[in-house]
């Protein structure tokens, strides 16, 4: 008990010397002099008493800092798209039938000038009804079968943090939400509901350039504001299990996750429902997996009006395998088709950007443990032959020791267009490094 | 001539009759000890609950640990088998739950939970001989190896020890040439199994260094595992293992990698 008492002071003075330290170099070197004295403790081996810990309650704590440098320098207003400190702790509170997680995150983001300290999540579960889960509050939901590519998971998805080095965690946000989940013999259901509408953390300005119509690649200034309805998202999943076979369900009713609609005050998010269906199994030596999404564009189901999004239906294809020790290698198949889309040709707005009506993309990834899993080495291309444009996220993980954590990457955006989905990110390829320090 | 056909067969059979004893009394059956050896090691009692550690040591001797606690329930003793590992140390892995689905006759079903994405990650079957969590356990150390891959040679036997030697139907699959066990008469729990390479030098050893009884089964509380090459290992340490709480076959799903059903991990 001693030892996580001194952590917790030490990670609270830790906090404070790197909010008050001027530059984040100096902040760097406090950490590292604070852990040697914290690794060079009791903590080398675990005591006997530490094999199971009776208290109801758990914490944990992780200090990151991590930087994100342009490739090159031409359009966007700073030289990086990520320079942050964050803190975390995390405390659990557990009893037979009842989990309390709160997540609290510190954050000091020199791209912003801002300093935070939020409520990152809190969510009480509650499972005393016989396979039940019932978890309240704010909470990540994650479902479906692709990898970094969505159809039926139209849970927010923080965008920004997709280009930057940011660790994983940030690309899946939590939302405010209900969410019951039952499971029976042959098959089991869940449901999510979230009072108000949670959509993606998408593009705004802030840190990245874009295409804007009109004008091409920049950084607007101020930053793309976007009108939320303050209305509920509701979605469901049934899903189930047969030797080996997995397969589920989906549907959601709510809004586009990305702004969609340019109503009379401004960029908003227009009306959307969808269902969907994946499977995932075994085959071929490996694991394939197959969903597909239908999103109905309800407040232009004709696709006739030019400032609100198509309906689309979505495909993709995946298959994973080992193609040597501790090598896989995922690849995926994705299309994205735009309906009704001789409506939208015809009835499109000058300067307007219209998608292409059959979206195609390619995912290969390459994944690597060596060094005793120490170190991940990770590559990861998005190619998209339609909009001919590509996204290289390549990353060196290295675990130094239970502690310490160092990252080291590549986000290398092209295209040739400047209109494209990745193709207007192209002046934010950026190299980065992260560290982070955990116990 | 009808006793000379007696005094032959007379003769056969009396010569016969040692060899028969050989084969019968003094050389055991290798498959039958490698058999009662798998159900000793890995099917004890009907399911079963431990906590576990590992700390792994590389060959600069830097370490690491790990901690976390097992369900296990088998379908049939030797058959089908579901395992649940909920992670609790170190800080950065809490939280992860690691779950199988053992099936001795084809690939197994493996997935994994990654509490901060709330992520359930399907895993490939793979190669069953690779680092578990880093450490110099394999995946197929952590489950059993299905005695069906080798074929099974009787070597020696003393007072405390049958010595096998077993060597794999397909070389291909296997990073060693061959491998032998020390199976302790008294329980057939594998006391030493000792890995070597083409050249029959000795490249990898796992050793049960502390035994005891648990509710009447033979029950391994320390092991270790070392590479041979580079001085390097990994040591694992069980505590409060009990046989026969009763866990129903129903919990090793994609609930308990969500939430862990703390009533099987910490109570009963």
């Amino acid at each position: 008990m001693n030892i996580r008492v001194t952590h917790i002071l030490l990670a609270f003075g830790v906090t404070l010397v790197i909010f008050g330290a001027p530059q984040n170099a100096l902040a760097e070197q406090k950490i590292h002099a604070e852990s040697t004295t914290i690794s060079g403790g009791d903590e080398d081996e675990w005591g006997d008493e530490d094999w199971e810990d009776e208290s109801p309650y758990q914490w944990r704590q992780k200090i990151s800092y991590g930087y994100a440098g342009l490739l090159h320098d031409e359009v966007n207003l700073q030289s990086f798209v990520f320079n942050e400190l964050r803190s975390n702790s995390e405390v659990t509170y557990e009893e037979d039938g009842l989990k309390v997680n709160l997540e609290l995150e510190l954050f000091a983001d020199q791209l912003i000038n801002e300093t935070e300290l939020g409520v990152y999540q809190l969510n009480f579960i509650y499972s005393g009804i016989k396979n039940t889960d019932l978890k309240i509050g704010r909470q990540v939901i994650t479902w479906g079968t692709g990898d970094l590519l969505f159809l039926n998971d139209l849970f927010s998805k923080g965008w920004s943090s997709f280009f930057n080095g940011r660790n994983d965690k940030y690309l899946k946000p939590p939302v405010d939400a209900i969410r019951l989940s039952v499971y029976r013999d042959k098959f089991n259901w869940e449901i999510a509901h979230l009072p108000k509408f949670e959509p993606d953390q998408t593009l705004t300005g802030e840190r990245y350039s874009f295409y804007l119509p009109g004008i091409g690649i920049d950084q607007p200034q101020p930053p793309i504001t976007t009108l939320t309805p303050e209305r509920p998202e509701t979605a469901v999943r049934v899903f189930g299990s047969r030797g080996g076979i997995e397969w589920a369900a989906y549907a959601y009713t709510g809004f586009f996750k990305s702004p969609s609609k340019m109503g009379a005050e401004g960029l908003t998010y227009a009306e959307m429902d969808s269902i969907g269906a994946s499977v995932r199994m075994p085959a071929f030596g490996g694991l394939l997996n197959l969903e597909y999404s239908h999103y109905e564009s309800n407040e232009d189901s004709d696709g006739s009006d030019p400032l609100i999004q198509n309906s689309q239906f979505r495909f993709l294809l995946g298959f994973e395998t080992e193609i040597a020790a501790n090598t896989s290698l995922a690849s995926q198949a994705y299309l994205e088709k735009t309906l009704d889309y001789g409506a939208l040709l015809i009835n499109a707005l000058e300067e307007q950007v219209i998608p292409e009506e059959h979206r195609t993309m390619f995912t290969v990834r390459l994944t690597n443990l060596s060094i005793q899993q120490k170190l991940v080495t990770s590559l990861m291309l998005f190619y998209s032959p339609s909009d001919e444009d590509h996204f290289l996220r390549g990353s060196l993980s290295y675990k130094y020791d239970d502690n310490w954590l160092f990252v080291g990457g590549l986000n290398f955006l092209e295209g040739k267009r400047e209109q494209t989905f990745l193709g207007q990110m192209k002046e934010n390829s950026n190299w980065y490094f992260r560290v982070e320090y955990s116990f | 001539m009808r006793n000379i056909k007696t005094i032959i067969f007379v003769i056969a059979f009396i010569n016969l009759a040692p060899l028969q004893s050989t084969l019968a009394g003094q050389t055991p059956d290798a498959n039958e000890i490698v058999n009662k050896a798998s159900l000793a090691a890995y099917y004890g009692g009907d399911d079963g609950r431990t906590l576990a550690r590992m700390k792994i040591v590389d060959a600069n001797g830097r370490k690491q640990l790990r901690q976390f606690t097992i369900l296990r329930k088998d379908m049939e003793d030797g058959g089908e088998q579901k395992f649940l590992l909920v992670f609790s140390r170190p800080a950065d892995v809490k939280g992860t739950v690691f779950m199988v689905h053992k099936k001795p006759q084809s690939d197994d079903d493996r997935w994994l939970f990654l509490p901060a994405l709330d992520l359930v990650k399907r895993i490939s079957a793979g190669d069953k001989r690779t680092s578990f969590v880093g450490a110099h356990y394999f995946y197929e150390d952590v489950s059993g190896r299905v005695p069906t891959e080798d074929n099974h040679i009787f070597v020696s036997e003393d007072d405390e020890f049958y010595v096998l030697k077993h060597i794999p139907k397909d070389k291909t699959k296997v990073e060693f040439d061959y491998y032998k066990t020390w199976i302790d008469k008294n329980n057939y729990l594998p006391m030493v199994i000792e890995y070597y390479s083409a050249s029959g030098k000795a490249i990898r050893k796992i050793e049960a260094l502390d035994v005891s009884e648990i509710q009447g089964i033979a029950t391994v509380n320390k092991a270790k595992v070392s590479n041979l090459n580079d001085g390097s290992y990994t040591l694992m340490e069980f505590r409060k293992m009990k046989y026969d709480l009763g866990i129903p076959e129903d919990i090793f799903n994609e609930r308990s990698l969500r939430n862990p059903p703390r009533i099987w991990l910490k109570g009963k």
